[in-house]
């Protein structure tokens, strides 16, 4: 076999050059944001920075594909976003901006490790009854010992480094559900989805609460084919939602009808609830279309503007063409991921790829949503670019997940190739 | 630097921003659209791509092709729709590299077998494996260079040979393979000593290399006698 | 295989929409309520983005200067301190604790906030700050200031002064005013909220000044409604004996005309006929003059109107009828309503810039009259238009009248809870080719309309027409 997949290589004329236009254009625009910062804080370490962040970009979007196959594009752009993250982040103050580079670099290593390990996925068979277990247990820590942050119980603190178990456990219940629901077994799935809900709402974390349902409630959707699984899942919800209004007081989440409340009137309360909303609404239109520059905005009134509304202080500086361009991105990130998807021949593939798109678009669709006020505010972070090591880490670890799904894929199509050649007599 | 003039510097500045992020937004879509073209194209080259053998059905000779993972049921959506099945019937097929085909029902009291297993016990379908379910019989067929196990089914051919195409002939496979079907009921007749690891019988193929009629008997497990073979 | 990717086709078209979605909102929100945000009062970083450029200056429309910048950089106001307290809260003030002034509201235009960033660069070359383009406002700053000594002391309301053919406001004032040059601790504790714009956002029930609408819908959707012989018996009564429809002062008409009734202001005939007419009717015509539109000019940042919609039982839809029960209208809507009345049925939209020129003279933009809507038939509002005369002549609205002028007009009393006395409102024009003008003055807590109202806007018609 080793011996045809060598000729198989040799079969690829087609030479792309080392660093693709849009690469290219990407180190540019991060330069020039770096460079930028440089003229303003005229410091060593902001000069070291710049040359550092378009290097890392560099490095990982032409070796790791030589190593590994991976999806050119996906690649480009995670690593774009995580870029843009530092550069912003780093405009805000430069120990976050420093310490996220760090974060990004660990997250790169951290998805080749996923992608390694997805790829030779049937090797771990063995392991998917633990993943269930060691999931729930994460979940519980919290629940037991956690550090209580705006409202939700959702930090673990282990020396000093926090973080956030929701998050690993994300990647994981991807996993578990494709597996259960590829085995048709849409019990199991369903019976562990509710345990992680059950124990996220005890932390109180509402938010990851209302990912983890949507995109099980996708999962499940795309796998059965049923309308009306889908039908009762939004029912449910909704059922869900107005029995816990009525007893929002009672069970301790008082600071949900704020959530409401600010959400529907944000004007009306500029100066308590409706602060974070209406504080970010300025600083996109204080941006105008054009925004104000790097570096010259005028958005540092804004609470938590490192990791929810960091799309508020990109479209200050940068303006409102760039917040329709970042979306775009998005966008395209999450449709590559289900072409990932589409293309698998297992259905736990599929639904591992489609799971983990799912997740991050629904994710970006819940926070921006929450800054422009089309949803309220929940606490969910903006993949790839918000401050977060753990949310940087679980992004990129659901990006691994999908470049080696896309790998397997690849696999896949060479055997087929094997295949067309023997069968045509060539091999 | 000066803050005002800073602050002129970013104004300019950010057109080029914004011009550069439009680049890559159009950059970014024109290379999904054209990987995809390059995809498709890919596919289109390879027929059979994604397929890793095909499904004939017996009695009709309608042959249905036979991806990798998929349901068989009688419903708009299944991979292979076979439309008498009985409606509570569903199938589902899973290629697991090195072991075969793994049959399973969707519900659980199926009555379809496989090679005469029922198919709650998850057996694995290998290449001329049949498969009862309902009304129909159906014969696997793989493509050659899949990577199952050496099929028990070859050497059980009846009074015609069982037709090959060009493309379904069987995967040389390690000799020790022979001893795997120890589960399946055969009459003592069968002589896996007969072939040794190195060759292996092609079957009956007319001049145009067309396969030459089905086997029509229901799986029995009944094999030739020994002299048959001697006259090909 | 092939369920799932089908499956997974339709989720994803989903999903992509929704993302789009997010685009598709944001853009709608910033275009319609963008610069509205940007010049609230919530938004403090005008203050610093006003710093690093010198404002240009506003004019009312006679040429007045009404703020300019000085070479310290320090906003200016007029010297004259009526006229100031008049303009206040046209223009906003310093701090912007008067929201959505033209100082704010139109800050993009005043600061120069779109100007290139290429004539930027050549003004930091130079080293001068850069300059905004000056304003001529629609406003008259005499009249104004003429109309808040009138004003009754001590007293809240508003008053708004039109043209109904172009949709120029002449003035805008809100009682109480305050000096910007002079704003102490006490204004800002003031209970009686100075900084709050009583003619743009605040909104309250009319009073039989909506009787107009009334009108209208009667005209509209009763048949030869004029000349049915109407019964006033004093009270209308609904069960349980609570709300029963009075006159004012009990008064009991007896077999009258539509447009007696309208001129004597006869609460019975009107709450009578929207029965007659239906919520549905009523509220279809309310519509038609824009009540319950969500308003978004260019110019004004107006609180919407709205017509009651819950709990409409038969007593409700009557005192809906007066204009009393849950209706919301502003000072300047009412205005606008007298407007369309004037202006054979077409509502103009209000406007307060007349000119903007930048700092090397151009004329940047340019009055042009807009039509918001039409609320009704050219014959129907000559039709209220001359009940509106009569009741300046010889109904209610005796006070407004200015001899040799044709003055049309309608008083209104609201009653509002807790407080001791009814809101005085009046609204009128008048009926000249060269005096095109509307009226609305709104007086809380002042009692009766005819006595308080009424006089008060003869004397802003008078001052209108320059007559003594």
């Amino acid at each position: 076999m080793r011996k045809n997949k060598k000729r198989l290589n040799k079969k690829r004329i087609n030479k792309k050059p080392l660093v693709n236009k849009l690469a290219f254009t990407i180190v540019l625009f991060i330069f020039s944001g770096f460079a930028m910062l440089t003229v303003k804080n005229m410091d060593m370490q902001t000069l070291v920075i710049s040359i550092a962040v378009p290097l890392i970009f560099l490095m990982s979007t032409t070796l790791i594909p030589k190593i590994f196959f991976a999806d050119k594009l996906l690649l480009s752009l995670v690593n774009f976003l995580c870029s843009l993250g530092v550069l912003v982040l780093y405009r805000m103050d430069p120990a976050k901006g420093v310490n996220h580079a760090i974060n990004y670099v660990v997250g790169l290593i951290t998805m080749v490790v996923i992608m390694l390990v997805v790829k030779n996925l049937s090797r771990f068979r063995k392991l998917f009854p633990i993943i269930g277990l060691f999931s729930i247990a994460m979940l519980a820590l919290p629940v037991v010992g956690g550090k209580e942050i705006g409202g939700a119980k959702a930090w673990i603190q282990i020396g000093s480094i926090g973080f956030q178990p929701s998050e690993v456990v994300k990647i994981m219940l991807v996993v578990a559900n494709a597996y259960f629901l590829s085995k048709k077994k849409i019990f199991y799935s369903m019976a562990f989805t509710g345990m992680c809900l059950l124990l996220l709402v005890l932390q109180r974390d509402l938010g990851t609460a209302l990912l983890y349902y949507v995109v099980t409630l996708i999962m499940m959707f795309v796998a059965s084919g049923s309308w009306a699984l889908l039908a009762g899942g939004v029912i449910g919800a909704g059922a869900v939602a107005v029995l816990g209004y009525s007893l929002l007081k009672r069970i301790g989440f008082a600071h949900l009808e704020r959530r409401l409340l600010a959400w529907l009137n944000p004007w009306g309360n500029y100066k308590d609830a409706g602060y974070q909303t209406v504080q970010s609404l300025l600083a996109i239109v204080n941006g105008g279309a054009f925004g104000l520059g790097l570096g010259a905005g005028n958005a540092s009134q804004i609470p938590v503007k490192e990791t929810d509304f960091i799309f508020p202080f990109i479209l200050n500086e940068f303006g409102m063409i760039f917040g329709v361009c970042l979306v775009l991105i998005y966008i395209i990130i999450f449709l590559r991921g289900i072409a990932v998807a589409m293309r698998c021949n297992h259905r736990m593939h599929s639904l591992m790829a489609a799971g983990c798109s799912f997740f991050i678009a629904f994710q970006t669709f819940v926070i921006i949503g929450g800054n422009i006020n089309m949803l309220p505010i929940t606490g969910v972070t903006l993949p790839f670019v918000s401050y977060g090591g753990t949310s940087l880490l679980s992004s990129m670890g659901m990006m691994g997940v999908i470049q080696g799904i896309a790998s397997i894929n690849k696999r896949h199509i060479m055997q087929d190739e094997l295949l067309a050649d023997i069968g045509e007599g060539l091999a | 630097m000066a803050r005002e003039n800073y602050e002129l510097l970013a104004l300019f500045m950010r057109y080029w921003f914004v011009f550069l992020m439009l680049v890559i937004s159009i950059r970014a879509v024109r290379l999904m659209a054209k990987e995809r073209h390059e995809y498709k194209k890919l596919i289109d080259s390879l027929p059979d791509a994604g397929l890793i053998g095909e499904i004939v059905d017996i009695t009709t000779g309608n042959s249905y092709p036979l991806p990798r993972e998929g349901d068989i049921s009688n419903k708009a959506g299944a991979d292979i729709r076979l439309i008498y099945l009985p409606r509570s019937l569903s199938i589902h097929f899973e290629f697991v590299p090195r072991k075969g085909i793994r049959l399973s029902p969707v519900k659980r009291n199926t009555t379809a077998l496989m090679d005469g297993i029922p198919l709650y016990e998850r057996p694995y379908a290998l290449h001329g494996s049949y498969i009862q379910a309902g009304s129909y019989t159906l014969r696997v067929r793989l493509f050659e260079g899949v990577d199952v196990p050496y099929s028990k089914r070859l050497s059980t051919s009846m009074d015609d040979s069982e037709g090959w195409s060009e493309r379904t002939w069987d995967f040389a496979a390690d000799d020790y393979l022979y001893h795997m079907q120890t589960d399946v009921n055969y009459e003592s007749d069968y002589d896996y000593n007969y072939y040794s690891h190195q060759e292996y019988d092609y079957g009956y193929e007319d001049e145009e290399g067309y396969t030459k009629g089905f086997d029509l008997a229901p799986p029995s497990g009944v094999a030739k006698k020994e002299d048959d073979y001697e006259e090909e | 295989m092939k369920n799932l990717r089908s499956m997974l086709r339709k989720a994803a078209l989903v999903m992509t929409v929704l993302l789009l979605s997010l685009v598709v909102f944001g853009a709608y929100n910033v275009s319609t309520q963008g610069n509205r945000w940007f010049s609230s009062s919530a938004n403090t970083h005008l203050r610093e983005l006003r710093a690093n450029a010198t404002a240009g200056n506003v004019y009312d429309r006679m040429g007045v200067l009404l703020a300019t910048t000085d070479i310290n950089g320090k906003r200016v106001y007029n010297p004259d301190s009526n006229i100031r307290r008049s303009m206040v809260h046209v223009l906003g003030d310093r701090q912007n604790n008067v929201g959505y002034g033209v100082e704010a509201f139109m800050a993009n235009r005043l600061y120069g906030f779109d100007t290139s960033p290429l004539v930027r660069l050549t003004h930091a070359i130079r080293g001068e700050k850069l300059k905004g383009n000056d304003l001529r406002l629609t406003v008259d700053s005499n009249l104004s200031s003429r109309i808040a000594r009138l004003f009754p002391k001590d007293h809240k309301g508003a008053c708004v002064v039109m043209n109904y053919r172009t949709g120029e406001v002449l003035s805008l004032l809100s009682f109480p005013n305050f000096d910007p040059d002079n704003i102490t601790e006490a204004t800002k504790q003031d209970r009686n909220r100075p900084f709050w714009n009583n003619a743009t956002r605040w909104v309250s029930a009319p009073g039989s000044t909506f009787k107009v609408i009334t009108l209208a819908s009667a005209l509209q959707n009763i048949n030869n409604i004029e000349n049915e012989t109407l019964n006033c018996s004093g009270i209308i009564e609904f069960p349980g004996g609570r709300h029963n429809l009075l006159d004012a002062g009990k008064a009991v008409h007896g077999n009258i005309s539509l447009k007696q009734a309208f001129t004597k202001s006869c609460n019975v005939v009107f709450g009578s006929l929207a029965l007659r007419l239906g919520d549905a009717q009523l509220s279809n015509t309310a519509a038609a003059f824009g009540i319950g539109d969500y308003f978004l000019f260019r110019d004004f940042v107006v609180e919407n109107s709205s017509y009651p919609k819950h709990n409409r039982t038969q007593s409700e839809i009557a005192w809906t009828g007066v204009g009393q029960s849950a209706l919301q209208i502003s000072p300047l809507h009412m205005c606008m309503i007298a407007s369309s009345i004037a202006n054979g049925g077409d509502m103009m939209e209000p406007q307060l810039l007349l000119r903007e020129i930048n700092p090397n003279n151009e004329v940047k933009e340019q009055f042009s009259p807009r039509v918001y809507k039409k609320a009704l038939s050219k014959e129907h509002a000559k039709i209220i238009s001359n009940y509106m005369y009569s009741v300046v002549q010889s109904g209610t609205g005796t006070g407004a009248r200015v001899k040799g002028y044709r003055i049309c007009g309608k008083t209104g009393s609201s009653e509002i809870d807790n407080q001791e006395k009814s809101n005085a409102w009046f609204i009128g024009f008048i009926d000249e080719e060269n005096y095109p003008y509307a009226v609305c003055v709104a007086v809380m807590n002042a009692g009766s309309a005819g006595k308080v109202a009424a006089p008060l806007a003869g004397e802003i018609f008078k001052a209108i027409l320059g007559v003594r």
